[in-house]
């Protein structure tokens, strides 16, 4: 009974995932997917690994702190679909949401986070708590650098002119 | 992770640069405003104006009446809304709100069938809505 729940959830969220992959490949912004879901999947683990570090026998499923690291990492987005917001600057806020996009090599940067966060969760599930709590700061650090390094957005149309 | 890396590399293997268009492809934040000599909102309501090359055909238009929607071949005004490729048939648009004002640039080759994302920019036009903490 308990694993066909389980089974059930993780279809679930395999489902869900699929329609989040379709809906971002359907406004021609497969590119923001690729950012957001590897920063939050990554941040997710990363912070599941530090929980587990720091509370020795604690366990956090990795699937589970994935997709709540990526609900977090969409966040901006899911209000600007339901509640018609446009982005701002200040929805940084959600796990770099704005800033990863003009900080150097976005998408090297984000699938950097995911590979930090997955290694802080592996060390963390054997047991291994300080190469854990090493690659989870890791994870944290490389995105804020990013984000700290990204030039600002244009306000004026010369501004896009000089950047091309 | 393992599918993540070959998403990546898939990115990468079909051309894609790491931030397309400098990380401004899409990203949904009114942070302009200012006027450029040519461009003017339709009927006072906030206007979409795509910029396209002469090769294209119209395309059947896709966005709610309630906004202006303007199509323009002219390489000289695509140059000065910061859109040069759109001359070689890669489509963008600019977003007008109701004072003619410049709000919003992007390339979108695929616009026609992005007209919610569109609308969504164009209502927080029509609302008075304005970026702040820039």
């Amino acid at each position: 009974m308990r694993r066909g729940a389980v089974l059930a959830a993780y279809a679930g969220l395999a489902v869900l995932q699929a329609g989040i992959v379709l809906a971002y490949l359907g406004r021609g912004t497969w590119w923001h997917y690729l950012l957001h879901q590897q920063v939050g999947w990554g941040l997710g683990l990363a912070a599941a690994a530090t929980w587990m570090a720091l509370r020795a026998g604690s366990y956090v499923p990795p699937v589970g702190a994935a997709s709540a690291g990526q609900l977090v990492s969409i966040v901006p987005d899911l209000m600007f679909r339901y509640l018609r917001m446009p982005h701002e600057p200040s929805m940084d806020l959600w796990l770099g949401h704005i800033s990863i996009h003009r900080g150097p090599s976005p998408v090297l940067v984000a699938l950097g986070v995911l590979l930090l966060g997955g290694t802080a969760w592996l060390a963390a599930a054997r047991g291994r708590s300080r190469p854990a709590l090493s690659a989870a700061a890791a994870a944290v650090v490389l995105l804020t650098v990013a984000c700290l390094l990204a030039e600002e957005l244009p306000k004026r149309l010369a501004d896009y002119a000089e950047a091309s | 992770m393992a599918a993540c890396v070959a998403l990546v590399a898939g990115w990468f293997a079909t051309g894609h640069a790491s931030a397309p268009d400098h990380g401004l492809l899409q990203l949904d934040v009114l942070s302009l405003d200012e006027p450029v000599p040519g461009l003017q909102a339709v009927d006072g309501r906030p206007t979409m104006v795509v910029f396209t090359c002469p090769q294209e055909q119209p395309p059947v238009r896709a966005l709610d009446p309630a906004y202006g929607l303007t199509i323009s071949t002219d390489p000289a005004l695509a140059r000065a809304v910061a859109l040069p490729r759109a001359s070689a048939c890669e489509d963008g648009y600019v977003l007008l709100d109701a004072h003619s004002h410049v709000r919003y640039r992007s390339y979108d080759p695929g616009w026609p069938s992005h007209a919610q994302e569109q609308e969504i920019l164009l209502a927080a036009l029509d609302g008075g809505h304005r970026m702040g903490g820039m």
